[in-house]
């Protein structure tokens, strides 16, 4: 059966009200969670709500040494999942790099990323792959089984935001259409009062710029105090971090709440006077999504990515320059002028309900039944 | 250039280092750099400063380099770094690529097939290890082909001897993505082995605006030979067909380059009587040579033994637009018969008096043999085509880089069992 009769017969499955087998394919980095595992958990619970039986299918991925990726990607590559136990499998959802690379003949993309040491990280100096003899063979593996993968869909790709987007089209030229959807607590994030705190809620992890944040917090002038929720990726940066914090004599203006549980995150949120998110490149970002429903402004970085789909400075949060001091003002900006903050997160608030991000949107365009 | 174009990385010696290969290197730049981003490397301490007028020079620590190294802060990189490593079989200009070549995938440019002396030079001086190099000579040519190699290691068999069975070039096969050579007889040589993508280019030379093949009619025959000058080079075996002639034929023999044993070859000419009759120069500036070359009757560019690799002796000679005589053998067999007098392998030193007499009879047939040579050159070995290969070559890094690491996996995954790891490699072929 080709690609287009396949798809054929699931869009008539899926109008009609019938079930479909759905295959939700991610990659997992053992013991690490994070967003892109929320996103799939979540995806598979959305397809399950409109009526299909969902299997989350998790590949474990490991990057190194180089011999390690290229069996990873081998191991990937190998993996047929067009049928189970004798029973077509109707559709696959590809989320992560490799794990989109299995095989299935009606498969969807819905890039969460490309692995990105062979792209952006590579041209920024930060992939590992840079200081490996056989990285620019490496590279060219990965660029190479993206595009095979790419060329061989006959469906539109779909990126999980508008900055993957422009990765793909900028490193493979490869056209995508982002396609938003909620993030976890979506449902439970509420408003509260303009608290006295700046929130931080992301894990520990040197991508999202931590350091920076302590930095900016060190020049501040006034009373700003910071709040850190989330479990570091390894304790080495944590300590890191909390040396950082004391050298530069900020210690008592900070708290380390760790992992925290969702009632104690949504009330973070609720009662804070503006949410700092400040990654490097981020793909997505539900940390933007989760202030504006919590009516937060949020600030943000001019080299971030995606956060500044959503964030315009001034009017839902500030978007400050990567340094200190550019972070520094903005801070102390927002936490002398609530008037400002409040405004700003209303304006957030109202921005994320114009956006149509929903989950049914999102099953039905991945089903197609919203895009013909 | 489009901002995709790979950046090209082009490891090679360079002018002023005395071998061809730098020559045609710097020959070739200012179509290459036409065409795509260019770094030039090199393992030697210095270079001509005017090759900086066509694109950045930087020197290369191959055993450290890595490819953020190559990367250019300010640039893209969508289409990538490509690294041409040029290979051939001096150790002193090659041993240092070699370990580069062995730790980073690249495509190699395969200068000589016989590679025994530069892997030599490069164990001597601990730029491979023993073990190494024996264990790979074994993958190939099997045990016999260890026993011989140790051998030729501890002396008891001339390295070039070892390189007419066993040519080594496979080794660099090993970690390569692809390989380019410039002859047909070296892209049989590495298609057949199947081991990874083989390009063929023809080797470049810019032709000079002008050039005449007319010669004097009179006076002695001028001959010449000129370039590294080993035993393949058939020296003694000339000397020897010119003695022969006797004492009343008229020539004048200047030899310019490097020879093996020049006491050797002096006591020779003395012996024989010639020593007012043949010159030796040593290496002489280029624009000397080539103005030697045009006024020369025939030049002797004769390689027995040959592994079949191209000569850019020959390309120069035919600029000069000057009669040549080659050994009916390898790359020289290919070329067509207009262009060059050709002699077999077996009785060389006859053939070379029978030519030499037919020479000095009608010169006229030397200066026709002189003018299609040119026509030659200028026809196949025109640097743009040979840059635009190059530049083929590397837009295609990508899918061969692809390639090699999956059949490298598949190697590995099977180690030991090199027949299994191809067929493994082939049916990757058909899934990815």
């Amino acid at each position: 059966m080709d690609h287009r009769t396949w798809r054929f017969l699931v869009k008539n499955r899926v109008k009609e009200g019938r079930l479909i087998r759905i295959a939700v394919v991610n990659t997992q980095v053992p013991f690490i969670k994070g967003g892109a595992e929320l996103h799939a958990s979540n995806l598979c619970a959305a397809l399950e709500q409109h009526g299909h039986d969902v299997v989350k299918v998790l590949i474990p991925f490991k990057w190194y040494p180089g011999s390690t990726l290229v069996d990873n990607i081998m191991a990937a590559r190998l993996l047929d999942l067009s049928e189970s136990t004798g029973t077509k499998i109707d559709m696959m959802v590809g989320l992560r790099f490799p794990a989109y690379l299995a095989q299935h003949p009606n498969k969807v993309f819905w890039i969460i990323h490309q692995h990105r040491a062979a792209y952006d990280l590579w041209d920024s100096g930060h992939s590992d792959l840079l200081h490996q003899p056989d990285g620019s063979s490496l590279r060219e593996l990965i660029r190479e089984e993206d595009r095979n993968a790419f060329r061989k869909t006959p469906y539109k790709i779909y990126a999980n935001s508008q900055n993957v987007t422009k990765r793909l089209q900028k490193y493979t030229q490869q056209p995508s259409t982002p396609l938003y959807h909620p993030p976890p607590n979506h449902k439970l994030l509420r408003q509260g009062q303009f608290g006295d705190y700046l929130f931080v809620p992301s894990r520990l992890t040197p991508g999202k710029r931590q350091d920076l944040i302590l930095e900016g917090l060190a020049q501040t002038r006034g009373p700003v105090r910071i709040v850190f929720a989330g479990a570091p990726d390894t304790q080495s940066y944590f300590d890191y971090l909390r040396q950082k914090a004391g050298d530069l004599g900020i210690e008592d203006r900070i708290t380390w709440l760790g992992e925290i549980s969702d009632t104690e995150l949504i009330k973070y949120y609720a009662n804070a006077r503006a949410v700092i998110f400040v990654p490097q490149d981020e793909d997505y970002g539900y940390i933007t999504l989760e202030a504006m429903l919590s009516g937060k402004p949020v600030i943000t970085s001019t080299d971030s990515g995606g956060p500044l789909e959503f964030i315009r400075h001034k009017r839902e949060g500030l978007v400050s320059k990567p340094t200190p001091k550019d972070l520094a003002q903005n801070f102390s900006h927002i936490m002398q002028d609530q008037s400002l903050a409040e405004t700003m997160g209303a304006a957030a608030h109202e921005r994320y309900e114009s956006m149509n991000i929903n989950w049914a949107h999102v099953v039905n365009t991945l089903t197609g039944r919203d895009n013909g | 250039m489009r901002s995709d174009e790979p950046h090209i990385h082009w490891v090679s010696p360079l002018p002023p280092a005395e071998t061809d290969i730098a020559h045609y290197t710097h020959r070739i730049l200012p179509e290459l750099t036409e065409r795509a981003d260019i770094t030039l490397w090199t393992d030697a301490p210095s270079w001509y400063p005017k090759l900086t007028k066509y694109c950045p020079v930087r020197h290369l620590y191959p055993g450290e380099i890595s490819p953020s190294d190559m990367r250019d802060n300010s640039k893209g990189s969508a289409g990538g770094d490509v690294m041409f490593v040029h290979m051939g079989n001096s150790g002193i200009f090659h041993a240092g690529f070699l370990k580069m070549v062995r730790r980073i995938p690249t495509i190699v440019v395969l200068h000589d097939l016989a590679l025994q002396e530069m892997y030599f030079y490069a164990v001597s001086k601990g730029l491979m290890e023993l073990d190494g190099y024996l264990d790979e000579i074994e993958q190939w040519y099997g045990e016999a082909g260890r026993r011989e190699a140790l051998l030729s290691r501890d002396g008891k068999i001339p390295a070039y001897e070892l390189s007419q069975r066993l040519p080594g070039f496979e080794v660099l096969m090993k970690n390569a993505v692809a390989i380019v050579t410039h002859t047909s007889a070296s892209h049989a040589a590495v298609t057949e082995r199947s081991f990874v993508p083989a390009y063929q280019l023809e080797l470049p030379y810019r032709a000079r605006t002008t050039a005449s093949s007319e010669r004097s009619i009179s006076g002695p025959l001028r001959l010449m030979q000129f370039g590294y000058i080993g035993q393949n080079r058939r020296l003694k075996e000339i000397i020897q067909a010119l003695a022969d002639l006797g004492p009343d034929f008229d020539f004048v023999f200047d030899i310019c380059g490097k020879l093996g044993d020049p006491e050797k070859i002096k006591l020779h000419c003395e012996q024989l009587g010639l020593t007012d009759k043949i010159n030796l120069h040593g290496f002489v500036p280029e624009p000397q040579l080539d103005a030697m070359l045009e006024e020369v009757h025939l030049v002797f560019n004769l390689r027995n033994p040959t592994m079949g690799e191209a000569s850019g002796s020959q390309l120069r000679i035919w600029d000069a637009a000057a009669a040549s005589v080659v050994t009916d053998d390898g790359w020289y067999g290919d070329i067509p018969e207009e262009a060059v007098f050709r002699i077999p392998k077996e009785n060389e030193v006859s053939s070379l008096k029978i030519l030499l007499r037919q020479i000095s009879q009608d010169r006229h047939a030397a200066m026709s043999k002189g003018n299609k040579g040119r026509e030659q050159l200028i026809a196949k070995h025109d640097p743009e085509t040979y840059a635009d290969g190059i530049v083929q070559v590397a837009h295609n890094f990508s899918r061969d880089a692809h390639d090699a690491v999956l059949a490298n996996a598949a190697r590995r995954v099977l180690a030991g069992n090199h027949a299994q790891a191809d067929l493994l490699r082939d049916r990757l072929s058909t899934l990815f």
